[in-house]
């Protein structure tokens, strides 16, 4: 019975959804019921293949859905009707002063930080913008502002996915601002990493995302039964507590962001040969990163 | 007038042409989609399965419910049936007769009928042999309906063949009381039920054609005459009925029939398994994350600070009661499992965390879940052990092996403090307080002012934790909607037990229905405890007291149970009912066996003096599987203590099912509905609710149950 009321919905879906069925698809050869035959199926196909790249395969992302949805509809013949996109405000903007400012927040990168670069940043349903910052010790750290138009984001852990672990979590509040925090580490190319990053929700529909990414010291020997050695583990509690204190300052002085953080760079920035052979994108180191 | 033979005509060429044509022989559905051989058991008219009016010898599949409504004129049927073992099936049915008023200018409106029955396959179908069974239908009360058969079903290709021989209305013979003029004999179907097998029989017949899987035809030779049939206001009927059966989706039957030749009878059914996992499918379960810098503090922490953090990890996760202790070699662990169905999977959840975090040179995890303020079972492993059955690389028996579920505990903790006594536990604090809120909706049936007679209302609920095993509980109901003023019911005693009901029923507002305090306790020789004392229900106050204490790994149990109550002033919260005649007892002998452990089938007795003061015992039987519990009662008294007529000679009968929260979930919660339907409300066998009870309602929680649903450990 429940795959009967779900053929029904997806039967109905593409007829209700007008826009998507009479002003976007164009196919020659082919009518509004064969329209809504394909949209129906490959709705279906999306929506199964979304959730497969789910963390727990429990929901089908929007973004991963629309793609799928997108490239089925094209194999079968239909090809997007031109459409001249309306001009959109950005979720945020990068001010001279190298202030970043959206949301109703502005936030600044600590000291040593510097050439952001606008990395390209879509949200289905929204407005996203989101900088890549190159740091000291071949750091980096993106930040990105989110704007939902419709809908709200819930309030979850920072997903995290192989070759990355977790170090630990947090949550907490700064400047009334709900913040999740979670600390990583792991090995890329033979580089051990430590990984810093943060969701913080600003009202229903907005969120800014920050990830921070930086080499850790030397080889370090873990003990029996742990992954970290012990020089290592005390880098990452230092890693922790700057970025974490570098954000609920950010926050609490939000829009009037004129103090620097704390004296010292990133822990152990100074000394890290490795350089970075990859870039990470907005939001999500884990998921973008074995590109 | 009806015309019969007109429709009949009409609709025999259509069949007989589906007849002919017949995808399903070729294995086809009405997709044109091929599969395996999907014959099943189908609904009849009535509450059992079989053909229309006649039944076959098929069964529900195991833990499978259907509930079913049907018309064919002048009969209304409502029933719910259930299958167990793939060979029982048990229903419960109420037959509607139109045209026949129960009480003349009443409300009542048309005559109902409650019936209940079973069949038993004796033999199932193998190679040329049919399927054989046995069945008796309407086994107790008026038995307006009674009958009881034999019959035999065999599939030939893409049809079921159905012979039986029956006696009683199958027998062309009416053998129940009379229930208008008169008030029915209860007994008229008990007295059939067992009466000699040498009486009138005849033989039905019929068969159910598969046209395709979702459609099928159904055609009988009824055995029942019309003088047999009670209600039905003809006589010259054909001994024939054929239709036709349609299953959209597989959970859903619609049926139309045409009945004797005249009558055209329509009806639905909805059956569905018996899962915990029901309406949704459940969400998957975030696994628990395993952190490095816990595994650090782990790693580095002495036993004291190691049993901190698992104890802090383990309530973090959401379980309750949690103690641990740690030594160089093992842990030992405790929790109450608020947070699953099944024990195993609480076992599998907090071994994971251990697991997890606890540093290489812990060996041995002793995990011991709490219930009732005491470890119920406790689990010895070792973590290689319990991590290669986690990981599916050994499965249930070897794992089994070399673990070991014992019930209390006791020889676990001395294994586990035989090289001295461990440091105090870490015990971090749980919240003491609680409150709930729901809707509910009590109906009482079969009043003679009116069938259905409704209370709707919202229940108020908030316990405090003072001390351990110490509840207050608070319980007040905000009535919403109430027809149970209208009824027309009166004690039948001059001192009720139940059958003033009413009076505390009736009422608009809000009623305080408990305000008690419960202490749950360890007395010597591993018994358990309880006393209890305040308002314990909406019409009595007082003080009871439990005890009881399982055995033989859990296989039996024993315990003794008292209350001393007074009746509460309807018209007032907290008033009580002075004088003598207001003063009720109980005392009773509890006894526990599980009688068939791998099915969940276990037994309760109760054996004593019950509110009235009638001396007997209440049996109860019951399955629990899958998380469902359905079970029956059956309270069999001395009624000499009664003046009425309708308390002296009757016994407390009724059934009920627990349905898990789960069911109606989309993720996994411990928890259950409970619903009770009991025959009727009498002041015989009656009870007292407390506000907790060490009497079980199911084998859930014990060993033999959690060895038995092992593999729950590796559900996702």
């Amino acid at each position: 019975m429940k795959n009967t009321l779900v053929l029904a919905f997806l039967l109905l879906l593409p007829v209700s959804c007008s826009p998507l069925t009479d002003g976007c698809w164009t196919n020659p050869g082919a009518g509004r019921a064969q329209l809504a035959v394909d949209s129906a199926d490959c709705l279906a196909a999306a929506t199964a293949a979304a959730r497969l790249t789910t963390v727990f395969g429990q929901a089908a992302p929007v973004s991963a859905r629309n793609t799928a949805y997108l490239l089925c509809m094209q194999d079968r013949g239909w090809a997007a009707a031109e459409a001249t996109p309306a001009p959109r405000e950005p979720a945020a903007v990068l001010h001279p002063d190298g202030r970043l400012c959206g949301l109703g927040l502005c936030l600044e990168a600590p000291a040593g930080f510097m050439s952001p670069k606008p990395l390209s940043a879509a949200l289905p349903g929204g407005r996203a913008s989101a900088w890549l910052f190159r740091g000291p010790g071949n750091a980096w750290l993106t930040i990105s502002f989110q704007k939902l138009e419709e809908g709200e984001f819930r309030r979850m852990p920072h997903p995290l996915s192989r070759p990355f672990r977790i170090y630990a979590r947090n949550a907490f509040t700064a400047a009334g601002l709900p913040v999740d925090t979670l600390l990583f580490f792991g090995r890329k190319n033979g580089t051990p990493l430590a990984g810093f990053s943060a969701y913080v929700l600003v009202g229903d529909a907005g969120r800014v995302g920050v990830t921070a990414v930086e080499p850790l010291p030397s080889e370090d020997s873990p003990p029996p039964g742990l992954a970290l050695g012990k020089s290592h583990k005390h880098a990452l509690d230092a890693f922790s507590g700057y970025w974490r204190r570098w954000l609920s300052r950010s926050l609490s002085g939000a829009c009037s962001l004129s103090r620097r953080p704390e004296s010292g760079a990133p822990a152990a920035a100074a000394n890290t040969p490795s350089p970075l052979h990859f870039s990470f994108p907005p939001f999500s180191v884990a998921k973008s990163s074995p590109k | 007038m009806p015309r019969p033979f007109r429709f009949a005509s009409t609709l025999l060429p259509v069949l007989l042409a589906a007849l002919f044509w017949c995808p399903a022989a070729h294995g086809m559905d009405l997709f044109g989609k091929t599969g395996e051989d999907s014959f099943r058991p189908r609904p009849s008219l009535h509450a059992y399965t079989g053909l229309w009016d006649m039944p076959n010898a098929r069964v529900l599949p195991d833990w499978e419910m259907r509930f079913s409504a049907s018309s064919s004129s002048p009969y209304r049927y409502f029933g719910a049936e259930l299958g167990l073992f793939d060979r029982l099936e048990i229903y419960g049915e109420m037959t509607e007769v139109a045209g026949i008023e129960a009480f003349p200018g009443e409300a009542f409106g048309d005559y109902k009928d409650r019936l209940a029955g079973a069949r038993l396959v004796l033999a199932e179908e193998d190679g040329p042999w049919p399927q054989v069974a046995v069945g008796l239908h309407d086994v107790s009360g008026t038995g307006l309906f009674a009958n009881r058969y034999a019959v035999l079903s065999k599939q030939v290709g893409p049809a079921d063949l159905t012979f039986g021989l029956g006696q009683g209305i199958l027998g062309g013979e009416a053998v129940g009381g009379s229930c208008v003029e008169e008030a029915p004999g209860p007994g008229s179907a008990g007295n059939f039920q067992t009466s000699t097998p040498f009486r009138d029989t005849r033989a039905f017949f019929g068969l159910e054609y598969e046209i395709f899987p979702e459609l099928v035809f159904a055609a009988e030779y009824s055995s029942i005459t019309a003088d047999a049939l009670f209600g039905y206001p003809a006589s010259d009927i054909l001994p024939v009925n054929f239709g036709l059966k349609f299953s959209p989706v597989p959970a859903v039957s619609l049926h139309a029939a045409l009945m004797r030749g005249r009558d055209t009878a329509l009806g639905a059914s909805f059956s569905l398994p018996l899962e915990a996992e029901g309406l949704f499918a459940w969400k998957k379960e975030r696994e628990f994350e395993v952190w490095e810098k816990d595994r650090w503090e782990a790693h580095t922490a002495d036993d004291s600070g190691l049993a901190k953090l698992l104890a802090r990890k383990l309530r973090e996760d959401g379980f309750t009661r949690v103690r641990c202790i740690c030594t160089d070699s093992a842990v030992w662990a405790e929790a109450s499992n608020p947070r699953y169905l099944s024990d195993a999977r609480a076992f599998a959840r907090i071994g994971r965390i251990l697991d997890g975090l606890a540093p290489a040179h812990i060996g041995t995890l002793y995990i011991n879940l709490v219930e009732d303020e005491r470890i119920r079972q406790s689990l010895r492993t070792g973590r290689g052990n319990l991590r290669a059955f986690l990981d599916s690389r050994i499965d249930r028996e070897s794992f089994l092996s070399f673990a070991e579920i014992e019930l209390y505990g006791a020889a676990h903790w001395e294994d586990f403090s035989a090289g001295g006594i461990p440091g105090p536990p870490a015990a971090p604090p749980d919240k003491r307080f609680f409150w709930n809120m729901e809707p509910k909706l009590r109906t009482f049936l079969g009043n003679r002012s009116g069938y259905v007679k409704n209370k709707a209302l919202v229940s108020f609920s908030a316990g405090y934790e003072p001390t351990p095993g110490g509840l207050f509980l608070g319980e007040a109901e905000a009535v919403l909607y109430n027809d149970y003023g209208s009824l027309d019911f009166d004690p039948l005693e001059p001192s009720p037990t139940r059958t003033d009901a009413v009076l505390y029923e009736s009422g608009e507002g809000i009623r305080l229905t408990q305000l008690a305090y419960d202490q749950i306790f360890l007395l010597p020789a591993g018994v358990s405890g309880r006393l209890s004392g305040g308002y314990f229900e909406s019409a009595y106050a007082g003080v009871g007291a439990e005890t009881f204490r399982f055995f033989a790994d859990g296989l039996l149990g024993t315990g003794l149970e008292a209350q001393a109550v007074r009746k509460r002033d309807p018209d007032s919260q907290l008033r009580l009912m002075p004088g003598e005649s207001n003063l009720f007892y109980t005392c009773f002998l509890n006894l526990y066996a599980q009688l068939w452990p791998e099915q969940g089938v276990d037994l309760g007795l109760k054996i004593g003096r019950f509110l009235a003061g009638d001396r007997g015992v209440r049996l109860d039987l019951r399955r629990t599987f899958n998380s469902f519990t359905i079970g029956v009662w059956y309270t069999l008294t001395d009624t000499d203590v009664f003046e009425s007529a309708e308390n002296r000679g009757y016994s407390d009968k009724g059934v009920y099912i627990r349905v898990p929260f789960s069911f109606f979930s989309d993720r996994e919660k411990r928890g259950h509905f409970n619903y009770a339907l009991s025959g009727f409300t009498r002041d015989q066998g009656q009870t007292v609710r407390q506000p907790r009870s060490l009497f079980p309602v199911s084998p859930a929680g014990l060993p033999p149950h959690t060895r038995s649903r092992a593999d729950d450990m590796r559900m996702p």
